[in-house]
């Protein structure tokens, strides 16, 4: 059988089977990837995968997924499943809220096939950067992988999704070096689109400014004097805080502690919706619909229609990331935030593409009303506690802003600081956007998930330095 | 093998230079649990050929499912004609078998498979922790068992069929401040190895020593790790030792053979070869029967990790560290030592006791500079008592300076996995002198 065959067959026969809930992902999936280190390729694979995974209720929950789509061994895991969800000691906690069934069928558009491309065609996009860039930094190492995924979401209550969405990726890691001085920096660009997407980041020209900046650093760059200082951060820096600080703890799972022994839970707790923890000009949203981007879908993994969610209104906290099963527990709907990586992993809250709304500045005029800060420009290093409350965030590329101008550039300055400092600190958003791609982890095992984050650049007054 | 046989003859007749198959068949579960209750049980079976083929200096990294003749013809002229568009690699070879195979005893526990048991000690674990002063139990119980047959056509045929259990239990313990907890995590290859009971209890007793936290200067701490808390670091000494990332420029020890990188009472190896431990394997993805590799000889680099391939290029043997094609780690092994928690806590003037991190990030994997933040109860210990507890605090260190400051190292060195760490690593207690501890202002 394939995928879509088998996913029909495992839901008959569960429900035949007496399950009182079922829902099944099934994936048929192409993968290639590819990767160089100054010039040399030392990474090509390609791979196919398909399967199945089946949740069950029967009293309590059960799932499975495998990749052996044949009908006796698929009956065999549907029986020991239901018997498995039996033998649970019923958790009534554990139920999920109902929703609207649907029947549909949607893809991500694609301009340049993702298989129109031969291998040496892709190869030779990183073999063209590598030519480009090739004086520009002294280590390069350069990524490229694409996918195209079939799934099919299936519910016992009715709805059938089915979608195609093909995906590429990117990233780079260069490194420079000044007189025995290293500086390095990572960055990934991912879109849910064929080819076309590769011109567009133009790499090449971000990977060339980029090292001649972190040169120069290197060779003129100060250390910062420590002390309270106006910061204004550039879209690379906003995407990892609005992801880091914003998304994650307002993910229903975590407020709930279902991801308590592993990506921990959240500051955020369940009566703090409509709570003010940041500036009135602070508005982040999360959503999957955004044609093209990385974090695409129009229908979770649930089968629950995707909308645009605003996680944080006016500095306020507006809405909780929802599945199915922390909707119910918190009395709600679910709004389209189930995600698996693939039909082997269960469905649990994520993010899809998580930005902060442009405001009406210019960037310069974020930088023109400062006299004594930091411009934060990329970051390498970043971390944050597991309830999402206290966040390190250590600049690459930065420069000390001087009575309204840009002026030295800075080694490596670091933010330390909490979630709501940070947020009611920011008195001006500017309005030039930009999203990176990242793949997020959550869940055990571990589901990496491909994700945006990103918007303008932001001001922050008056915040710690060092 | 009849699948991998047949696959390697076609591979053969379409010209394919080097190969290597390696065919898995696993089955695992996992039972989750989070407010004392369990929340699901999952089941996971899954089989693959995993295929590495080369054509001159040509590779390329693939899997086959469907292993039918049919498919498995066309799937290996599908394999060449993708090989002929790569560019060359700086690829030098496989190994050459036949190798003999240390015995397979200790590696399986038909035990580990039996889920019915599992989840009756997780209950058994959670009401423990509940009894212990936890009002929150969360965590995975998880059993896997794994078959695997790899053969190469350069003479290698290897098998082993492993088992493994693993116990992660977080006790949270809500106060009028706030939460506490204690985590512990626990890897065996069957259900009765893992204590899980006692690491229950462990787990809600670290837990309650972190109800009245309070908050410290930030400035220069002795630090106390417990195995948890440093696996995630110390296995980053495993990755920075590859030759791998000495070529892509992602690693500390370059240039520093035979040079001073950490304290005289520290030895590091790279160590699979222990089969009672999780983590350990016969041989390695070439096949090459696995061996202790000593990285770091009392404070002085001594090796890089190959695969047959790097250790060509750089007119070495290899190590038995394949990875395909990279050479990776398999185990990091801090080496025991003497001492204890008791005297590491009474030589400490001003220190913490750090049960967990995470988020361990790098600003410069050439450096190895990194900071990691402490998770769960930290201790904070004075003048070589245990005085309090405290919270939101960051350790920001560098791997070398580090090693170099590691002053007391513990008697016991234990496999350790947790959710922050990619490989079971064997660490025991250690204490680090002078690390720099900071906080938001």
């Amino acid at each position: 059988m394939n995928y879509e065959a088998a996913a029909e067959f495992a839901m008959n026969y569960a429900l035949k089977k007496g399950a009182e809930f079922v829902d099944v992902r099934a994936d048929y999936e192409i993968g290639n990837a590819f990767a160089m280190h100054n010039g040399v390729l030392n990474f090509a694979s390609s791979s196919t995968s398909e399967g199945i995974g089946v949740r069950v209720k029967n009293k309590g929950w059960s799932f499975f997924s495998t990749n052996k789509l044949e009908k006796e061994f698929i009956k065999k895991l549907v029986s020991k499943a239901i018997n498995q969800a039996q033998k649970i000691k019923l958790n009534d906690d554990v139920k999920l809220s109902d929703e609207r069934t649907y029947k549909r069928t949607y893809s991500a558009k694609e301009k340049i096939k993702v298989s129109s491309l031969s291998p040496d065609e892709k190869i030779k996009l990183l073999k063209d950067l590598e030519k480009e860039t090739k004086n520009s930094a002294e280590g390069r190492t350069y990524y490229l992988s694409d996918t195209q995924r079939e799934r099919i979401i299936l519910t016992s209550e009715g709805t059938r999704i089915k979608s195609y969405i093909p995906q590429v990726y990117s990233y780079y890691v260069i490194s420079v070096i000044n007189n025995s001085k290293t500086s390095e920096h990572f960055l990934s660009f991912g879109a849910s689109s064929g080819y076309e997407s590769w011109k567009k980041w133009n790499l090449a020209e971000r990977i060339k400014r980029e090292a001649g900046t972190l040169k120069k650093s290197l060779k003129y760059g100060k250390t910062i004097k420590p002390g309270f200082k106006d910061v204004v951060v550039a879209p690379e820096v906003t995407g990892i805080i609005v992801h880091e600080s914003c998304g994650h703890p307002l993910e229903a799972d975590r407020v709930l502690g279902r991801e308590a022994a592993q990506a921990g839970e959240s500051f955020v707790k369940p009566n703090m919706l409509g709570q003010l923890i940041g500036g009135v000009n602070v508005n982040i949203a999360d959503d999957p619909t955004l044609p093209g981007s990385f974090g695409f879908y129009l229908f979770d993994d649930e089968g629950v229609k995707a909308r645009r969610k605003m996680l944080m209104k006016n500095g306020r906290i507006n809405e909780f990331l929802h599945n199915r099963e922390s909707a119910y527990a918190l009395g709600t709907k679910s709004n389209g935030s189930a995600r698996s990586t693939s039909y082997s992993f269960e469905p649990i809250v994520r993010m899809s593409n998580t930005f902060m709304l442009p405001g009406d500045y210019k960037e310069e005029e974020l930088i023109e009303n400062v006299k004594d800060g930091v411009y934060i420009k990329s970051f390498m290093e970043w971390n944050i506690d597991d309830k999402r409350l206290n966040q390190k965030y250590v600049g690459a590329e930065a420069y000390e802003i001087k009575n309204g101008k840009l002026g030295k550039p800075l080694l490596n300055p670091v933010i330390e600081i909490t979630t709501p400092q940070l947020y009611k600190a920011v008195d001006a958003v500017a309005n030039n956007t930009e999203y990176f791609a990242g793949t997020c982890g959550k869940g055990e095992p571990m589901q990496g998930i491909p994700v945006w984050f990103g918007g303008p650049s932001f001001r922050m007054r008056r915040i710690f330095v060092r | 093998m009849e699948a991998a046989n047949y696959f390697m003859k076609e591979l053969e007749k379409n010209n394919a230079d080097d190969i290597i198959l390696k065919e898995v068949n696993a089955k695992n579960y996992q039972i989750k649990f989070y407010n004392s209750k369990i929340d699901i049980v999952k089941e996971y079976d899954f089989s693959k050929l995993i295929v590495f083929v080369t054509k001159g200096k040509k590779t390329m990294l693939t899997s086959v499912k469907k292993l039918d003749k049919n498919n498995l013809k066309k799937k290996a002229r599908e394999i060449m004609k993708f090989i002929s568009m790569l560019p060359d690699s700086d690829y030098y070879g496989i190994a050459d078998g036949p190798f003999k195979y240390r015995s397979k005893d200790g590696l399986f526990s038909k035990e580990a498979m039996n889920i019915s048991k599992a989840i009756k000690l997780c209950e058994e674990a959670i009401s423990e922790a509940m009894d212990n002063g936890a009002t929150r139990v969360a965590g995975v119980f998880e059993g896997s068992e794994s078959n695997e047959k790899l053969m190469s056509n350069h003479n290698v045929r290897a098998s082993q069929k492993e088992s493994q259990t693993y116990l992660s239990i977080r006790s949270l313990t809500d106060h009028k401040n706030g939460t506490s907890s204690g985590h512990m995590t626990s890897i065996s290859r069957d259900l009765k190895g893992l204590d899980a009971v006692n690491k229950a209890k462990e787990s809600a007793e670290i837990s309650i020593q972190g109800i009245k936290s309070k908050k410290i200067n930030v400035g220069k701490y002795d630090i106390i790790y417990y195995p948890l808390a440093s696996s995630s670091i110390i296995e980053n000494i495993g990755d920075a030792a590859s030759m791998f990332s000495v070529e892509t420029q992602s690693s500390c020890f370059i240039n520093k053979l035979n040079k001073k990188v950490g304290n005289d009472n520290v030895t590091i190896s790279d160590d699979p070869t222990n089969n009672r431990n999780p983590g350990s394997s016969l041989y390695d993805e070439e096949g090459v029967p696995t061996r202790k590799n000593i990285i770091i000889k009392e404070g002085v680099f001594k090796k890089y990790l190959h695969n047959t391939s790097t250790a060509k290029k750089y007119k070495t043997k290899t190590t038995a560290n394949a990875g395909i094609p990279k050479p990776e780690a398999s185990s990091t092994k801090l080496h025991p030592k003497d001492s204890n928690i008791e005297e590491m806590i009474r030589t400490t003037k001003k220190g913490l006791i750090v049960t967990n991190t995470w988020y361990t990030r790098f600003q410069s994997y050439i450096k190895g500079d990194f900071s990691t933040i402490p998770r769960d109860t930290i201790l904070i210990v004075k003048n070589g008592s245990i005085v309090g507890s405290t919270y939101g605090i960051r350790l920001n260190d560098n791997l070398i300076r580090m090693m170099k400051n590691i002053e007391l190292i513990g008697k016991k060195s234990k496999p350790i996995a947790g959710w922050e760490t990619e490989r079971i690593n064997q660490i025991p207690l250690f204490k680090v002198k002078n690390v720099l501890v900071t906080r938001p202002k």
